[in-house]
């Protein structure tokens, strides 16, 4: 794909104020029109990352980078006052706790239109005459009852549906989904994604899809990445991950989820131990104490490869 | 309404409970309900696994407690061996209380924050009178923890010291500690990270085959309960939608509802 890419990400690392390490070095890329999923399990970074890429990381947290290009703007020359309008202006953000990203106290319209109005030279009938389009189009029917409403007065799915049509106002040329239907019931995660899909196909907006749930994200993406203890321990096509997964962390990963076609009185495969803490790891794999092919190399160095079609893995072995 | 005596371990009749959402000032009579259950019948037999699934707010959480004895029902009866929860005294209920115990699905929120974990898994002996001496309850203590895979030294610890997957063995010991006959978990795994929640998984699994327990298992999550259960409840506001068996109801779904929360599934 020669197309033009949205997210150029080289070598990224986010420390503590201490000098932890929190994120260790990844790199991500992410092209115009891609849904990309970042998986991994709860403190992998994946969240982290997300938030640096919309300029949210918390302030006691520091990053670096070789290369942070967030649709064509370098983060790392870029003022702060340009990066803020920048995120406000073209990046769209679905939340995971649809909650506390609403204000209580403000009802949703005055909400909804708050950063269009803010970049935007439109007055606020305009500004409302394209929210109520946009939350006709996700999938609201009564939408001047919702517009009048509190966000307490909806349910978690009507939330996150207001979510996504507020990241639309400004017609974002990249959306971070930020595990968006964790919170939610299975068929309203369903219809969620659905239509983060479907603003994906229609505007061809790429969409970073942050999630714990392998299932989901072979659904909805086009390209994985697997994130395990602030690392990227392989990231490729789905069709790639799931026929032919090279790291041992992806294979235990797709195995431990119980199926349906499981039989009956067979052992569930599992991970042993438990995820360790990022940075622990020394010189070698992060992943070694967990893993099943350990071998004595893995103590202290690690080899990443890039196989074909960018089929990029971290691990010592070679399947 | 007269009930038959039951030949289940574990049987609710008809079970309905409406939550008081209002009520009338002064007079105090109920202004406005809500419905959680609606004539919900289930039983449990020695040995087995039930499990409840449904989306939340669905009752399946609900009618555990109600079965669990830690709800009463607004209609309906719970009837343990055949006899009514409700009629028991207080013995036969502490023998009912031990007998059932719950695994909850965030287990640092049920345990006290500033008790060890000895005492907190030596808890319910003291608390339904099996054991008082010291020395022995921190024997069984120790040999639960093994059970669970846990170290003794966990014992020492605080719950805030430990990872989630460590917080919900030690509730699993906590349970079996008392030897139950049926353990009630109420999305005992849904915290949990996929890479631990085949361990815990497993673990429960083994422990039913060396101890013969009964398992209500509740969740949302479609293929974890098609693992861990042999029959399976589909709720859906408030009432059963389809029982079966775990291949009649999730490979070849008949209701619509139950069509529709495999299909939302994203599990193969």
């Amino acid at each position: 794909m020669a197309e033009e890419k949205v997210l150029d990400i080289e070598n990224l690392t986010i420390r503590t104020q201490r000098g932890r390490t929190l994120v260790d070095g990844i790199s991500l890329h992410l092209y115009k029109g891609e849904v990309l999923g970042v998986v991994g399990e709860s403190g992998s970074g994946k969240t982290l990352t997300a938030k640096t890429i919309l300029n949210l990381l918390p302030e006691n947290l520091s990053w670096e980078a070789d290369r942070f290009a967030v649709l064509g703007a370098d983060y790392l020359t870029l003022g702060k006052k340009d990066t803020k309008a920048l995120v406000g202006q073209k990046i769209g953000y679905v939340p995971q706790n649809t909650g506390s990203y609403l204000h209580p106290m403000i009802r949703i319209k005055d909400q909804i239109i708050d950063g269009y109005l803010r970049y935007t030279k439109n007055n606020r009938g305009e500004a409302l005459e394209r929210a109520r389009e946009l939350v006709k189009a996700v999938g609201i029917r009564d939408t001047e009852r919702l517009l009048k409403s509190y966000p307490w007065q909806l349910s978690g799915g009507m939330r996150q549906r207001v979510n996504i049509a507020m990241a639309l106002m400004n017609q974002p040329r990249l959306i971070v989904a930020d595990e968006p239907t964790t919170a939610l019931d299975s068929t309203i995660q369903m219809q969620v994604l659905d239509l983060l899909k479907t603003v994906n196909d229609l505007y061809e907006t790429p969409v970073i899809l942050v999630s714990h749930d392998l299932g989901l994200v072979k659904y909805y993406c086009e390209r994985i990445v697997v994130m395990y203890a602030g690392q990227i321990m392989e990231a490729a096509t789905v069709e790639q991950v799931f026929s032919n997964p090279k790291h041992p962390y992806t294979r235990a990963l797709i195995k431990v989820i119980p199926s349906l076609n499981i039989k009956k009185g067979e052992r569930l495969a599992e991970i042993p131990g438990q995820l360790n803490a990022v940075g622990t790891a020394g010189g070698g794999c992060a992943f070694k104490e967990r893993c099943s092919f350990r071998q004595e190399a893995c103590e202290y160095t690690i080899r990443e490869k890039t196989v074909a079609d960018n089929h990029y893995y971290r691990c010592n072995l070679d399947f | 309404m007269a009930v038959q005596p039951c030949r289940h371990l574990l049987c609710g009749h008809d079970i309905s409970k409406a939550f008081v959402v209002e009520r009338w000032p002064i007079i105090g009579k109920p202004r406005k309900q809500f419905t959680a259950l609606e004539k919900v019948s289930f039983h449990i037999d020695e040995g087995e696994t039930v499990g409840i699934v449904g989306e939340s707010g669905s009752g399946k959480s609900t009618l555990g407690e109600i079965l669990g004895g830690l709800r009463t029902c607004t209609e309906g009866s719970v009837h343990y061996k055949a006899v009514n929860i409700r009629d028991m005294n207080r013995n036969q209920f502490r023998v009912f209380r031990r007998n059932v115990q719950f695994i909850f699905q965030d287990p640092k929120g049920s345990m006290h924050p500033y008790f060890r974990i000895r005492d907190i898994i030596g808890e319910p002996l003291k608390t339904l009178k099996l054991c008082s001496d010291r020395e022995e309850i921190s024997s069984l203590v120790e040999e639960m923890l093994a059970q669970v895979g846990l170290d003794k030294d966990i014992a020492d610890k605080y719950p805030g010291q430990l990872s989630g997957g460590q917080c919900q063995r030690v509730a699993i010991a906590r349970a079996l500690i008392v030897n139950p006959q049926i353990i009630i978990c109420d999305e005992a795994v849904s915290a949990l990270d996929v890479s631990v929640q085949a361990q815990i998984l497993n673990l429960l699994k083994d422990l039913q085959r060396k101890h013969r327990m009964a398992y209500i298992f509740i969740s949302h999550d479609i293929g974890v309960v098609n693992y861990m259960a042999d029959r399976i409840v589909v709720m859906n506001r408030g009432s059963i939608v389809e029982t079966g068996t775990a291949e009649q109801v999730f490979i070849t779904p008949t209701h619509p509802y139950t069509k529709k929360l495999v299909a939302s599934s994203f599990v193969n």
